[in-house]
């Protein structure tokens, strides 16, 4: 059973893989079909850092999905804080509501923005507020929902004794919450911000609507390209922008094995929970 | 209590980016777009399309149903790691998700199209080209790549979670493993279950919104389907 | 002398219309070890939250120290509490889940290295520093709930059911140990529990409640041997409880026969319920002028012989040393010392009769108990 299970873990990831590492090779290739491979070259690297309007893609790209993960977690979290005391009909409904983003096509939501936002720029007289700031609140918005989903089921789980544990022992709730709450949460409100991060760095439908010309992120540039064909400096940019995300997930795993390591000086054998089940 | 308060910055956000918009969406579904007047005639539309919509919905709950069959063993896999294993192995699901939803579709397609990467080596072969695209298998494998770290995660959330120690309980008790499986495990990751189907079946497939003539390499899955 | 540290005043809890708490009215004086006993919801749980300041009572008052601190929230409160599944922190080792309350409250770390050494000493855990809670037996991790909040030197120790988890073996172990605890540290002890014995073995002051009120106040021996009422008599200890009438000062009848009795104050024929301790009744061979009955079942039970005995229809639980064979025709009698005339109240008439009696009787409803204590939560 376990091995069946582990061997299907291995499957899958592959699977998930498959297309990057297409991609990837795609992007050392010197013909412009991606599915016959000609031969080995580098200027595919050397056209895209010769193209400074596509960097700047990538950076409003990162830009936005950075901020708008960082605020939907925060009102996330809190909001999944307070849903927990609430009662049953109240939560029902504010679940109810988290629903309407996830259940509506992504083009709903987007359309549906794009027209208030156009209401709001008639009613301040402004010729377009379409841009950055509606990005970035529609990202939140689309963010929320997931880390809600993410973060509620963990507060299900979590001994309620703890916190009032830790206001016996003298935090104030506000210190509780950062001491001992947010530690039991963190795989939830990670999952969720990972959720929320990729697919704002991936959403081109709802961006597509909410932004202007003045900002506009890497998908929905890709998506104008798709009406011609796609340059293949493009997967070398994101094979570049997968190795850096890589890289940065390795150095963050090294970091938090060397912060762990001191902790455990007296590491006791036998003491992971992990293989036992 | 108190804490409930610090709900209210969320249904504040959800009442002005979500219930309005879809409120301004609702009122343009029944005005003439040209008079501005009332009519049921955008409504009635919608039946020219219902074949369309029972096909969508029937391929999101195969593709939900392949997910949570293939995403459950998954997340109990990364459980059973250990805790640094299984954050880095988090990140690793979601990281291919981070690169451009157009993109990967095209490296699919790339690969079963008919002049795609599989079909040239079998065609090198000998054999004739296989049909791997343009039918509803080939949406369903899209979708089921698309939404299965989105099943993953919450799974192993949840199953992370349970007490190792219930499961020797229920052990001792005399369940055998399937039994254990069935009558503590699985009840136990119900919320990251239900959190993963809100998840993947709720986020219907865009196929759409591509354009149908779109040059040489359709992106969508089901374009000509 | 003793002073009172702690006073609950006319408390009321109602979760939408159930009523938990129904006016408890309570003193507690400084470094005794109070217990409260009670059956699953009775409100006992909920009485230490209200001190504890995790909940809000409806209404009513609670004082410390002649303060009302009802709305004092728990950080502000020199109480800590034990809770019943010990809630350790999963993500700090045993060290930093005992510094936790002296980091709070910023102690130089000099200051609370020293201080958590003491403590690990006092509760046998040296060496354990570093361990996961996860890793630790139930008993280490009872100690280590009880070292992170003694610590703090709180002047109320709050414990619910800290033992509930345990084996019996080491249940005893920590009752002592708890008891030795409270004598060293000397602070209050307000304890929860619904096992009786560890409720009279450790305390100084035992609170029966049931139903959200609060049925006796009193010290354990008083409390065995002076019960307020049928209800109190039958969850402390075995008690055959009877129907009987006051008669007169000094003489009650039951069974048809009148027994002298050392009772007084009751309206003459007052209807009272009768409770007499089954070690307190002596077997002796049969005789017309005596109460006499049928043994029906005869358990050894090791110190004594649990004897079951027939009297036209009502069945006693009788102790003695000596052997009665089942089926024997015996005798009894009952020093007047030994009969304990009680005012009848709601719960006459629903306990003392060991009619159902078996030799698993006792560990069936002990077990029913445990699983209500479980749904309950």
């Amino acid at each position: 059973m376990r091995k069946a299970s582990k061997v299907l873990t291995v499957i899958v990831f592959i699977f998930l893989y498959v297309p990057i590492i297409i991609l990837a090779i795609a992007s050392f290739n010197s013909g412009a079909d991606i599915a016959l491979f000609k031969g080995f070259t580098l200027s595919r690297y050397a056209e895209l850092f010769r193209d400074a309007s596509l960097l700047e893609l990538v950076r409003n790209s990162f830009i936005i999905a950075i901020l708008s993960t960082v605020i939907a977690t925060i009102l996330g979290t809190a909001a999944a804080l307070g849903i927990t005391r609430m009662g049953k009909k109240l939560r029902a409904l504010i679940l109810g509501m988290t629903n309407i983003p996830m259940t509506n096509p992504d083009i709903v939501t987007g359309v549906s923005l794009a027209l208030m936002f156009a209401f709001t720029g008639t009613i301040l007289k402004l010729n377009s507020i379409l841009g950055f700031w509606t990005l970035l609140i529609a990202h939140v918005t689309f963010n929320l929902p997931y880390v809600i989903l993410n973060v509620m089921p963990r507060f299900a789980q979590m001994d309620p004794n703890l916190t009032d544990a830790a206001l016996d022992l003298g935090c104030t709730p506000v210190k509780a919450f950062f001491k001992v709450t947010l530690h039991e949460l963190m795989p939830g409100v990670i999952a969720g911000a990972l959720m929320s991060f990729t697919m704002s760095l991936d959403d081109f439908v709802i961006s597509y609507f909410v932004t202007g010309s003045g900002f506009v992120t890497l998908p929905v540039e890709i998506y104008n390209y798709t009406k011609k064909p796609i340059h293949p400096k493009v997967y070398a940019l994101f094979t570049l922008m997968f190795l850096v995300l890589l890289l940065l997930m390795i150095l963050m795993n090294v970091l938090e094995a060397r912060k762990g390591n001191k902790k455990e000086k007296i590491h006791l054998p036998g003491m992971d929970f992990g293989g036992s089940v | 209590m108190k804490r409930r308060w610090l709900t209210a910055p969320y249904i504040v956000w959800m009442l002005l980016f979500t219930l309005i918009p879809l409120c301004i969406v609702i009122y343009y579904a029944f005005t003439d777009y040209t008079t501005g007047s009332f009519t049921f005639a955008n409504i009635t539309g919608i039946l020219d399309y219902a074949a369309i919509f029972l096909r969508s919905i029937w391929l999101s709950v195969a593709a939900t149903l392949i997910c949570l069959i293939i995403g459950y063993p998954v997340a109990y896999a990364i459980a059973q790691c250990k805790p640094r294993t299984q954050r880095f192995l988090q990140l690793l699901i979601m990281l291919p998700m981070c690169m451009s939803f157009l993109l990967r579709t095209l490296a699919w397609v790339a690969l079963l199209e008919d002049t795609g990467i599989i079909n040239n080596l079998v065609t090198s072969l000998g054999l004739s080209p296989l049909p791997l695209i343009r039918n509803s298998g080939a949406v369903i494998l899209g979708m089921v790549y698309n939404y299965l770290p989105y099943m993953i995660l919450p799974l192993y959330s949840a199953i992370s979670k349970i007490d190792p120690r219930l499961t020797e309980a229920a052990e001792d008790l005399g369940c055998n493993k399937s039994a254990c499986f069935r009558k503590v495990i699985l009840p136990l990751s119900m919320p990251g279950i239900t959190a993963g189907i809100t998840m993947v079946l709720y986020r219907p497939f865009p196929p759409f919104i591509f354009p149908r003539n779109s040059v040489r390499r359709a992106l969508s899955w089901s374009a000509i389907s | 002398m003793a002073s009172e540290l702690i006073r609950l005043q006319d408390l009321v809890m109602e979760f939408g219309k159930d009523r938990v708490l129904n006016s408890i009215n309570l003193s507690i004086e400084d470094k005794k070890f109070l217990t409260l006993l009670g059956p699953s919801g009775c409100g006992k749980t909920t009485t230490l939250r209200i001190i504890a300041g995790f909940q809000k009572p409806t209404s009513g008052e609670v004082y410390f120290d002649g303060q009302p601190i009802t709305n004092l929230p728990p950080y502000k409160r020199q109480i800590n509490t034990v809770f019943q599944n010990y809630a350790l922190f999963p993500h700090l080792d045993v060290y930093d889940n005992i510094a936790f309350g002296l980091r709070i409250s910023k102690l130089p770390e000099k200051e609370i290295d020293r201080r958590v050494g003491e403590m690990l000493s006092s509760v046998s855990l040296r060496g354990f520093e570093n361990r996961k809670v996860s890793s630790l037996s139930g008993g280490q991790q009872q100690r280590v709930a009880i070292a992170r909040a003694l610590i703090n030197r709180p002047k109320v120790l709050l414990l619910d059911e800290p033992l509930g988890a345990l084996d019996l073996r080491l249940r005893k172990d920590m009752q002592n140990e708890l008891k030795q605890i409270q004598q060293e540290v000397g602070i209050t002890f307000v304890y929860v529990t619904h096992d009786q014995e560890e409720a009279l073995s450790m305390s100084d002051t035992v609170v029966v409640m049931d139903s959200g009120k609060i049925l006796q106040i009193g010290t354990p021996e008083d409390i065995y041997n002076e019960p307020a009422n049928a209800f109190v008599a039958d969850f402390i200890g075995e008690s055959n409880i009877l129907d009987g009438i006051m008669l007169e000062d000094y003489k009650v009848r039951f069974f048809d026969r009148d027994f002298e009795c050392v009772d007084t104050g009751f309206e003459p024929n007052e209807p009272v319920d009768v409770v007499i301790r089954p070690e307190d009744i002596d077997i002796v061979p049969a005789d017309p002028s005596k109460l006499c009955g049928t043994v029906t079942n005869v358990t050894f039970k090791g110190v004594h012989y649990d004897t079951i005995v027939d009297f036209k229809g009502f069945k006693w639980l009788i102790q003695t040393t000596e052997f009665h064979p089942e089926g024997s025709y015996i005798g009894i009698e009952i020093d007047p010392n030994e009969i304990h005339v009680m005012k009848r109240s709601e719960y006459s008439g629903m306990f003392g009769d060991y009619s159902s009696y078996s030799e698993e009787y006792y560990d069936i409803t002990n077990m029913e108990e445990e699983a209500e204590e479980g749904a309950a939560e």
